[in-house]
């Protein structure tokens, strides 16, 4: 283990960092202005920064466009903690949502039986160090934990 | 602010950031290629899976001719993103 992860795993928890955003997919651009000032507040590295980027997108853009009927914004929070980045993002107007049930990818299939349709949240388990989920409500929040770099 | 051209050797040049809201010029360019080429990473910083989505579509449609996109100069994130997305099976990487 690195000094520098040693000294991220001795911090104590940041304060999250919060925004809400309207639903829409031109709301990424503030998604990931958001995300960047505070991976350099937290001093997160940037490989972690980028796995953050992908996450936050990934679940953002799920909840945008399976969910185009629910009202009011998305929220996200982020925060570090015990050597992890938590990311959390909730819908508070949603069906039930959990990642973790989706089907696996085929990732190993021929080219000509290569779809795109389920990579997004693949990828997001590949990189999740845990996943949780909380549904209530029409509430569906789903936490992201990776590991800093 | 993403951006794609076609380099002096044909090459395909990708720079910025390949997210969600950016995907049209990628697939505009992408989709209507009728060679193979290659396809130069150097300046791109990231990409989400709906550029995976335009490069998956684009080798898919130039298979059909016996052509294919050759993947160069990628960085360690989106080298990880192809390499869990299974992409190195089924494109050339460098």
């Amino acid at each position: 283990m690195s000094e520098e992860t040693e000294r991220h795993d001795e911090r104590a928890p940041s304060e999250p960092s919060l925004v809400r955003l309207p639903r829409r997919i031109d709301a990424l651009a503030r998604l990931f202005e958001f995300s960047e000032a505070f991976c350099h507040a937290d001093g997160v590295d940037p490989g972690t920064r980028s796995r953050t980027d992908f996450v936050l997108e990934e679940i953002f853009t799920n909840f945008v466009k399976y969910n185009a009927a629910g009202t009011g914004d998305i929220e996200v929070a982020l925060r570090t903690c015990d050597g992890l980045v938590e990311i959390c993002v909730t819908d508070f107007d949603s069906e039930r949502f959990d990642l973790r049930e989706h089907a696996e990818v085929a990732v190993d299939a021929p080219l000509s039986e290569r779809t795109p349709g389920g990579l997004g949240i693949h990828l997001v388990k590949k990189f999740a160090k845990r996943i949780d989920y909380d549904y209530q409500n029409r509430m569906s929040r789903i936490t992201i934990y990776l590991e800093l770099g | 602010m993403f951006q794609i051209a076609t380099g002096a050797n044909g090459e395909i040049l990708l720079s910025g950031r390949l997210d969600a809201s950016q995907i049209d010029s990628a697939r505009s360019v992408l989709l209507a290629l009728t060679e193979s080429r290659v396809v130069d990473f150097s300046k791109l910083e990231y990409i989400a899976s709906a550029g995976l989505g335009v490069l998956l579509a684009a080798q898919k449609k130039l298979s059909e001719k016996g052509c294919a996109l050759k993947l160069v100069n990628l960085n360690n994130h989106i080298r990880d993103v192809l390499h869990f997305s299974g992409f190195d099976q089924v494109f050339e990487i460098e």
